[in-house]
Formats: structure tokens, sequence, C-alpha cells
């Protein structure tokens, strides 16, 4: 740092104008002192000469005597006090005249002389008594200048010589011990504060004195401590889950991406496993977040214990795990340890769980892909395990998934659908459709409305290639919406337009996920009553998995509706784990048996049999039976043998547009005219 | 001796009418310097001696009262030579001196004497010029060192008589050139009068003294001519010769 930027400099250089203008100010003080008292005293000592020699030059003059006039002017121009005098007898005659060479007169001399304001010359009169008439004598003297003024011209150059280095003197004598005391230490102070972004508070103190700079040392020291433990609070915060202490999607992402640099360069392969909890969501629900998060603490316990020390365990939101195994070998290695991993995972997570009063069985879906390609980066190696991942789900989970490239059209056709959903309302691309249920005489006693959709590219799509996608994307609410205010408003226009007394009943299937949403119930009365159907039931198809997995709630929302003349249908009857006990309590009137127990009916005694108990045990509840998928006449003869009264399927007729389904309808007053099949 | 009686009748006259026209004036001051016989000042009494008590019979004489004062001799000069004091007594007639001074009738006589130890070897003096042989000593200003300065004999000048007799008699002071009546009254008075002795000088007349008057002095000459008359009635009636006889 340059001198005159220190602070010892700048402190001297003020102390040095301060003391200059003090000083200054005070020799100026001191001068008008002095010159006063130098005027005073020169007055006085002007009177005292002259009053000395007085009576001598009286008695000069008195006895007339000239050469004692001439010595006694003589011994006046020898006091350094005065340069000439004149002696004068009372008759105005000269008696004496003695002055000294003039010396040279310095300025200084000259204008100290000037501020004494003392007259050069003075002039006394000197009275002679001589017993006549008094009379008058006259001395007149020049004073000396130089040593009127002298003293005080030296005394003020002296005072500011002395003045002037003892400025300087104390200003250097600041800075030495400024420079000394404070500017070094300030220094010191700075290179280590320098040193603390690099090297952190392990330095030792540069000042550990109890004074200001001291005090400044420890709070600095203080703060920056705080300021490296927030700043590791940040870090951790920001690549760390504060939940499970693993990795976040951050940090995930990032050493994912190093790791494929660096698999590039030694062309090695790595995995990456993309995994979560099965059904962590209803464990969630039903035994609360507090014990979901000790769940998914305990997890990723055990999963971090699993993965080896360079690989990297993150928790990527909720239930979701990802793990970084970089650098596994070739192909075939990686996948071998990886397949060994999942399996020792899958095994771990299995291992029941004890929180609180709770004993949690859990399972774990792993999606599994290998990185090895120049052209991999980080997002693209998660959307494959991520892809493998939903693979295993949809498989049954609880288990894992290598990815291929099978999974990656799969989720990019399931993507093209999850897009395209969102604006199938708005550009009007989704359809009605109804598949009639039929009664044993074969009139339509009802129907079950069905979605289509009218893709612009891959034309039409069925349900089931978009319905679960719905669900999963949460769209399914905004279709089923459509699909209840459509087909109401449809309803009503056949109403408007005329429909045959058999028809009965329409029936819409309800997600259970829309079923659980909040704010179902409300919206479906006020559907109800801007449509005002009248006459015809509405029959909302729900799953029997819905009401196992909410009971509750299922109950009082299927309670709400019924009292407003909502029907309730089981839909697929027989594939899921209701009880009879589900079915005795809640507000049911209709299950429909599921299609394959009807697709081999003809051929399967056990079959038959379990469509026989479903009959009878729906009778027993007074519930009304529909049989699904009916496709053959022989179907029908077995179903009408047990028991059955409604039909819904291919054999009776395939879902129809609304338009064709209305014509259908209201062909032959409802009568359903069988087509010759199989 | 008519004559003289008419001459002293007017005489009377006019002093009285002298006397009358400063009588409002009060009396008249003359100034003077210690040089007895002549003019004694002591330190405690009045100023007496020849000289005073004569000019005071002469003036009383005619009427005229007189004080005596004592002033510097210089002074005394300057102040007759500027009119601003009346007169002196017992002064030589010198002539520098007459254009501002009035001399009167004689009033005595002064000798010029060498004065000297006893053992100094005077015998050789016989003119002024003599004293070169001398170292010589004279009172400042008085018409003896003046004369000393005129004759350019080198000589030393002392303040006053008394310190003159001390020169010669503790200095190396050969002589002291002065009048002789003075010199041997300081000379007693100083209780060296044995020890002195006195030499005449014979080119030296005896210098007579007179009352002298500063012509600028109003009415100098009016008191002058008062004086002489009453001078002239003291020498007549034996007043005059009283007084010498008192002191010499």
């Amino acid at each position: 740092m340059e001198l005159r930027r220190r602070i010892a400099f700048q402190q001297a250089k003020i102390i040095l104008i301060s003391s200059f203008l003090i000083g200054g100010l005070s020799a100026l003080a001191q001068f008008y002192i002095d010159l006063t008292n130098v005027r005073a005293q020169q007055l006085e000592n002007i009177e005292r000469s002259l009053s000395i020699y007085e009576p001598s030059i009286k008695r000069a003059v008195y006895s007339l005597n000239v050469s004692e006039a001439i010595e006694v002017a003589d011994l006046m121009v020898s006091d350094p006090l005065f340069n000439a005098a004149t002696i004068f007898d009372d008759f105005g005659d000269l008696m004496a005249a003695t002055h000294n060479t003039p010396k040279p007169l310095s300025w200084t001399a000259s204008f100290s002389f000037y501020l004494l304001d003392i007259p050069p010359q003075y002039q006394r009169s000197l009275k002679i008594s001589d017993g006549s008439k008094p009379s008058n004598a006259k001395l007149i003297v020049e004073l000396d200048t130089i040593t009127v003024a002298e003293g005080l011209a030296n005394r003020a150059l002296a005072l500011s010589i002395s003045g002037f280095f003892a400025t300087v003197l104390l200003s250097a004598a600041l800075f030495a011990i400024f420079y000394r005391f404070i500017s070094t230490p300030i220094q010191r102070i700075s290179q280590w504060v320098e040193q603390l972004e690099r090297l952190g508070t392990n330095l030792s103190l540069p000042y550990q004195k109890e004074d200001e700079l001291g005090d400044l040392v420890r709070n600095v020291h203080t703060i920056w401590h705080k300021k490296d433990t927030a700043a590791q609070q940040v870090l951790t915060l920001a690549y760390y889950d504060p939940l499970t202490q693993l990795a976040n999607r951050r940090l995930l992402t990032e050493e994912l991406d190093k790791s494929l640099e660096t698999s590039n360069q030694h062309n090695g392969v790595g995995a990456v496993m993309y995994l979560d909890i099965d059904r962590f969501k209803t464990i969630n629900d039903s035994l609360g977040h507090n014990v979901g998060d000790q769940l998914l603490v305990e997890i990723a316990e055990r999963i971090s214990k699993l993965v080896g020390r360079h690989s990297l365990c993150a928790r990527f939101g909720g239930d979701e795990f990802v793990l970084l195994l970089p650098e596994l070998g070739d192909e075939e290695t990686a996948i071998r340890k990886a397949k060994h991993l999942a399996r020792e995972i899958i095994d771990a997570v299995a291992i029941p769980t004890k929180i609180e009063r709770n004993s949690i069985h859990c399972s774990t879906s792993i999606g599994i892909t290998t990185f090895s390609e120049p052209t991999d980066c980080s997002n693209q190696v998660l959307r494959r395990a991520d892809t493998a991942l939903y693979r295993v789900k949809a498989e049954g989970r609880n288990n894992y998934q290598f990815y291929d490239q099978s999974m990656q059209q799969q989720a990019r056709w399931r993507w093209e659908i999850e897009e395209g959903l969102h604006q199938a309302i708005a550009k009007d691309e989704l359809q009605i459709w109804l598949q009639p249920q039929v009664s044993a005489e074969h009139f339509i006693i009802g129907a079950e409305v069905l979605l289509r959709w009218q893709h612009p590219e891959k034309g039409l799509i069925s349900p089931i290639e978009f319905i679960s996608i719905a669900e999963e994307s949460g769209q399914i609410d905004a279709l089923e919406a459509w699909v209840l205010d459509r087909s109401l408003a449809l309803l009503r226009q056949w109403q408007n337009k005329g429909l045959p007394e058999c028809f009965e009943r329409l029936s819409i299937n309800i997600s259970p996920a829309h079923f659980m949403q909040p704010g179902f119930t409300s919206r479906v009365l006020a559907l109800l009553d801007q449509h005002a159907i009248d006459g015809v039931n509405i029959e909302f198809e729900i799953t029997e998995n819905l009401l196992i997995e909410n009971f509750s709630l299922a109950s009082k929302t299927m309670n709400i509706l019924q009292a407003h003349g909502i029907s309730f249908a089981i839909d697929d009857f027989g594939t899921g784990y209701s009880s009879l006990r589900y079915l005795s309590q809640l507000p049911l009137n209709i299950l429909k048996i599921d299609r394959s127990f009807i697709s081999d009916l003809e051929h399967n005694n056990n079959d038959a049999s379990l469509v026989e108990v479903i009959l009878i045990t729906a009778d027993k509840l007074g519930l009304a039976v529909i049989a699904e998928g009916v496709e053959t006449s022989a179907q029908e003869a077995i179903l009408a043998e047990h028991g059955c009264k409604i039909y819904q399927g291919f054999y009776f007729s395939r879902p129809q547009p609304a338009a064709s389904f209305y014509s259908l309808l209201t062909a032959q007053n409802g009568f359903l005219k069988l087509v010759s099949t199989v | 001796m008519l004559i003289r009686a008419l001459s002293l009748t007017l005489l009377t006259l006019y002093s009285t009418f002298a006397t009358v026209s400063w009588a409002d004036d009060s009396t008249l001051q003359f100034y003077v310097v210690d040089f007895p016989p002549y003019i004694i000042a002591p330190d405690e009494g009045d100023i007496h001696g020849i000289g005073v008590e004569t000019t005071q019979a002469a003036f009383a004489k005619v009427g005229i009262e007189t004080t005596f004062s004592l002033l510097p001799w210089k002074r005394i000069m300057k102040s007759m030579e500027h009119g601003s004091a009346l007169g002196t007594v017992s002064c030589s007639r010198r002539p520098e001196r007459s254009h501002y001074m009035l001399f009167s009738d004689e009033l005595t006589i002064s000798t010029r004497v060498a004065v000297s130890r006893k053992e100094i070897d005077t015998s050789g003096i016989q003119d002024l010029q003599d004293l070169r042989n001398y170292s010589v000593v004279s009172v400042e200003d008085w018409g003896m060192e003046q004369q000393l300065t005129a004759e350019a004999i080198p000589h030393e000048v002392t303040p006053t008589l008394e310190s003159g007799i001390v020169a010669i008699r503790y200095r190396n002071i050969d002589i002291l050139y002065a009048s002789a009546y003075p010199s041997l009254h300081y000379a007693k008075n100083l209780g060296v009068r044995k020890d002195i002795k006195i030499t005449p000088i014979a080119s030296e007349p005896s210098v007579p003294l007179y009352l002298c008057l500063s012509k600028q002095y109003p009415e100098s000459r009016t008191i002058l001519e008062k004086f002489n008359t009453g001078l002239r009635m003291i020498k007549q009636d034996g007043t005059y010769q009283a007084i010498r006889a008192k002191y010499l």
C-alpha cells in the first residue's frame, strides 16, 4: 500500500496541519502578548533611562556645562536603547548632539519596530529653575530600533523556528507511533482477514490485546465463524436433504454430470437407480406424516449402508431415492453389480419397520439404467431410470427393472398422451361413447359411459391407453368432470328428445383419485342441479380397491350422493379385496362382474361357480348384478341360468358414439336387435 | 562743595524717582557664585562678602533693596546675555562680555596669582607664559581660564576653585591660576593654607572687579547709574572702606 494512503500517514498529516494551525495561532497569540509586553517594557525602559539621565542633563544645563552635557549625551548613546541624543539649554542653544552610526536594520526588526508602535524619537522638556522665571531645556533622543525591536524579532523568529521543528518532530513521532501501534496491526489484521477466505477461522488471531483493535479482531473472527457455519448450513441445505441427510437432487445431478464426464474419459460404465417406496402415500395418509418421515429416515439409512463409499445416495423428494453408482466396470459388471445392489435394497426395505407403535411393512420399486454413452447427460440418465421405474410400477412393484429402448418409446408415448390430454378438452377431441346394458329381454335398460379420445394424429385412442396416464398426471379429475358434465348434458338432451321407458340408468366411471378429491361431492351435486336429470338413475361405477383403501371417506361420500339419487356400482367386482362387510355397510346398488370371470365361462367351471356365488351374494344383499364382457350367446345362457339379468358386452353391442347409441336406443324403442356375433 | 551737595541732592532725587519707577517690582535680584572674599555663600546664612555688601550698601544708599542668589557662572553670563538676569557682582571686564554687559565703577580689585604647593619652585614665574613650564589648572570659564585659553597655555579645567585647591594640593597639578584672595579663602577652609603659597605674576596686573549688568535687562542703565551714585556715596562716607576692612 502506498505510504500516503496509510492511516498513520493520514493521521500524521492531520496532526501536522493541525499542529501548524494551532501552533501558528498560538505563536501569533504569544507574539501579540510578547509584543504588548515588549512595548510596555521598552516604554518603561525608555522612561527609566530618561529619568536616569535627566538629573545629569538638568545639572549640565543648569550649569550650562557643555562638556558635561556632551558627556551625558555620549553616555546616553552608549546605552543600547538610544541611537542619538541632543540637548538644548533653556535658552534654545544646542549644548550637545551625539549619535551612533546607524546600523543596517533587518526587515524583521523593522517590521517588529513598526508593530511595536513606539515613536522612534523622544522629546523631553526639562524644567530648569534658576531663581528667575522657570524655563525648559530640551532633550531629544532617537531610539535604537534594532535594540528595541530585535529582541522581539529574535524571539518571534525563535518561536517560529522552534514551533516549526517541534511540530515536525511531533508529527514524525506520532507518525512513527501510529504506524507502529495502529497501521501495522491493522495491516496484519487485513492480511489475516484476507486469509480467512482461504484458510478459515483456524488461523490464530493476529491481535489479542484488550482494546478496540482486539475487539475488532474477535468480532470479525466470530462473525466469520458464524458466516462459515451459515455457509455450511446453506451448502447443506442446498445440497442435502434436511430430513434424511442424504444428498438432494441438485447434488446428485452435479455428481452425475461429473461421473458422466469421467466415464467418458475412462470408458467406464456407471449406473443410476431410481427407486421409491411402494404405496408410501397410503402409509403417510393413514399413519401420519410424522411416521412417514421417520420411515423415510429409516429407509434412507438402510439404503445408505448398502451403497459403497464412492457411490452417492440422494433423496429426490417425497419417497423417491436415486442412487449414483459410478465406474462399476464394463457393461456386464455394472449390470451385475446393480442387480445385486437392487436385490439387497429390496430385501432391506422389506424388513418391517417399527415406528412408535406401528410395525410397517413396505416394499420398493427400482428402475435402473447404466450410462456410458458420450452423449449421455444427467437428465437423460435420470429419465431412463425413471422410465424403468415406471415399468416396475406398472408390472406390479416390489421389483427392479433395467431400462431398455422400448421403455423409452413407451415413455415417449406416455408423454405425448399426457401432453395431449392437457389440450384434449379445449380442442374438443374427447368423445362420449356408450355401451348398452341390456336386460334379459334384450331391452337397453342402461348404458355405461365410455370416454374416447379422437387424437388428431394418433386417431381414436382407447381409455385403456390414457386413463391411467390421466390418473397419474392428475388430469383424471378434469376428464371425469367433463365426462360427467357431458353425460348429464346428453342425457338431458335425450330426455328432451325422448327416451324409451326401458332406459333407466346411465353408468359413469369414477376413478378413485377423482372420487377422493375434496369438493367432489359438491361438484357432482352442482352438476346434478344444473342438468336437472329426472327419471333416469345416475350411477357411479367405482372400484373395489377404492372402498378398501378409503372406506370411511368413501362411505361418507356415497351416503351423501345416494341421498341425492346417485346409485353406486362396483366395477370389476371379484378382482379386488373387498369384504362382505364392506358390501353390506356401503350404500351399493350394483355389482358388475368383471369380464375375466365371463370370458371363459363356458369352459371354466370355477368361473361359473364364482359367478354363481356372486349372483347369490348379490341377491342376498339386494344388489343388482351386471355381467361385463359378455361376448357369446353361450355366456349369456350360462349367466341367465345362474340368475343374472343384466348384461353388457360385445355380444349385445360394442361401445358406440353418443349419437349412434341414441339412434340404437330409440330405433326400436329400446329393444336391441342382436347382430350375429360369436 | 556746593556742586557736590547739589549733585548728591539730584542723585537722591533721581534715585528716589528711580526707586519709585520699579519700587513695585520689589528687590533687585543679583546672581552670584561663591567667590570669597568677594562673594561668600555659606551653607547656612545669607550670601555676603566684600562685593555683596558693597553692592548692597551702594544700592541702599539710593534706596534700592537687593537680593543675591547663587547660580552657576555660565548661567549667570548667559542669563545676562539674554536679559533674563539683571547682573552679577565682582565680575571682571572682558571684551567678549562687553556686547551684553554694563560695567559699574570699580567695585574692588582681584589679583591673579599662581597658587601652588609650597615646595613648588615658582620663582621663575614672571609672566603668564611662564606657566607653560608647569601643569596648570584653572576654574572653567572664569576669566583666568579664558585668558589661558586665549594665550594658548595648556591647562586643565576644574569646576570650582575649591576643587582647584584640591588639585594642586593632592594631585599632580603644579599651579592653580586663580585670584589670590579667593584661593586663600578656600585653602583656609580646606585646612591646607599652610601647605600652599601664592606667587604673583608680575605681568598680570590686578584686575578690577565691577558690578555687571545685563544690557538687555529693562532699565539696566538706570540701575547702573544709581549704583554708581550709591557707590560714590559709600566711598565718601567711609562705608566702603569699612566693608573692605571687614574682609581684608
